[in-house]
């Protein structure tokens, strides 16, 4: 609501306007008729009832404004009152929460640190077997290995082939000393070893191959769980820095009390506060939003 | 052998997971939780890499890389910051310091393991 000027020009208008039509009428009659001692009466008591009516108008309209003053002024301070109790209760609440919020945001902090380093340790553990069994797979089960092995079958064979030659010139030249049945059987046996040798080897290979992606597998799997115990490092950096605004703001908020009635408008200066705030999580937060595009990650210099 | 590389951060479970990475790869570790604390430890020592944070108390990472280049055993000592920073002035001083590559947070192991294989000398 407008507050109302009651100045002095306000109401001289006021009170002259109404008196003025009547004055004149006064003035009139005496110009028209002549300065008798009849029509000046009559004039001078024109002019009196002008200025009364003026006067009572005037002070009427006076009333009013205090009145209306006086009402705006309740109205006001009502208004005033309510938001420093609103106010008073907001940090009587503030001061109450705020500790509670930091002891919660505290002991969460706390749990999170020890199940990431918890998580860490055990998590190191499992790698170290994890990565022992990946080294062992390559190494003993690897591509050396199963060369070998194709080495060693290759030599069998080429070793037992002049033998088998060997002895089917023996058959043929000495049919007499040498059973061909036993000939034949051995040579069968032979065969059959060697086929084996290749089955076996066939299903090294494959298990060698899929012992291979398993460990791929496993080194994937280990590095999402790295990447996602860096998220939460930065859960709980986040948590220390929410942590530390609360106990700012409850500073900030007991040392405003402190001040009582003196304090000013300007002591919070609430832009720099939040400004301030928005400052401390922009450097824990700002990864988070970053792209996906695995060159942002690596420079060099 | 294996190489030896000293890791610098503030946070005890970043080091963790970085040290995770790093030894699964055959690396052996050393941790540090600051720039101070990791000019401390590199005495007595052969250091082959350096891994370290910027943001740091007591020690930031780049004063601690310009404290490095001072050292005469450790001035050609390549160094790797990972860090959470993506300001492009950061980087700046970073380089201007002496690091020799930079790393956002949070990390893939390999793309970490890479920039270290091609820093390391065999």
């Amino acid at each position: 609501m407008p507050h109302i000027q009651n100045s002095s020009d306000s109401k001289l208008l006021y009170g002259l306007l109404p008196a003025l039509p009547v004055i004149l009428g006064g003035v009139f009659v005496s110009w028209q008729d002549g300065a008798t001692l009849y029509n000046v009466l009559f004039s001078v008591l024109l002019v009196f009832c002008g200025i009364g009516s003026g006067l009572f108008l005037w002070h009427r309209h006076v009333n009013e404004l205090a009145q209306t003053n006086f009402r705006w002024a309740q109205d006001e301070s009502s208004k005033i009152d309510a938001v420093s109790t609103y106010t008073s209760e907001l940090e009587r609440l503030l001061l109450t929460i705020s500790p509670i919020l930091s002891q919660h945001v505290m002991v969460s902090r706390e749990h999170t640190e020890q199940e990431i380093t918890s998580l860490s340790s055990r998590f190191s553990g499992m790698v170290n077997e994890l990565q022992q069994i990946v080294d062992s797979t390559d190494n003993a089960l690897g591509g050396q290995q199963s060369y070998h092995l194709d080495t060693v079958i290759d030599t069998s064979r080429d070793l037992l082939q002049p033998v088998l030659e060997l002895l089917r010139r023996i058959h043929r030249a000495e049919r007499k000393v040498v059973d061909a049945a036993a000939l034949s059987q051995a040579e069968a046996n032979i065969n059959q070893t060697l086929i084996l040798l290749n089955q076996a080897l066939t299903h090294y290979r494959d298990d060698v191959e899929a012992l291979r992606n398993n460990a791929e597998q496993i080194r994937g799997e280990i590095n999402n769980v790295l990447v996602a115990l860096q998220f939460q490092d930065r859960v709980s950096q986040i948590l220390t820095q929410v942590e530390n605004n609360l106990l700012n703001l409850q500073k900030t908020i007991e040392k405003i009390q402190q001040q009582g009635s003196k304090r000013d408008g300007n002591m919070l200066q609430v832009d720099e506060a939040v400004e301030h705030i928005e400052e401390n999580y922009k450097a824990v937060s700002s990864p988070t939003n970053r792209g996906t595009d695995s060159s942002d990650d690596l420079t060099f210099f | 052998m294996a190489k030896t590389i000293l890791i610098v951060d503030d946070s005890a479970s970043m080091r963790q997971v970085v040290g995770i990475a790093l030894k699964g790869a055959g690396y052996e570790v050393i941790e540090a939780c600051d720039g101070k604390d990791a000019l401390s430890k590199m005495t007595g020592v052969k250091i082959h890499l350096i891994v370290s944070d910027i943001n740091m108390p007591v020690m930031d990472g780049i004063t601690f890389v310009k404290e490095v280049k001072q050292l005469d055993q450790y001035k050609f000592t390549p160094i790797i910051m990972l860090t959470t920073e993506m300001e492009e002035d950061k980087k700046r001083a970073a380089k201007e310091a002496g690091a020799k590559a930079w790393v956002t947070k949070p990390f893939q192991p390999p793309i970490l393991l890479a920039a270290i294989a091609k820093l390391v000398l065999p």
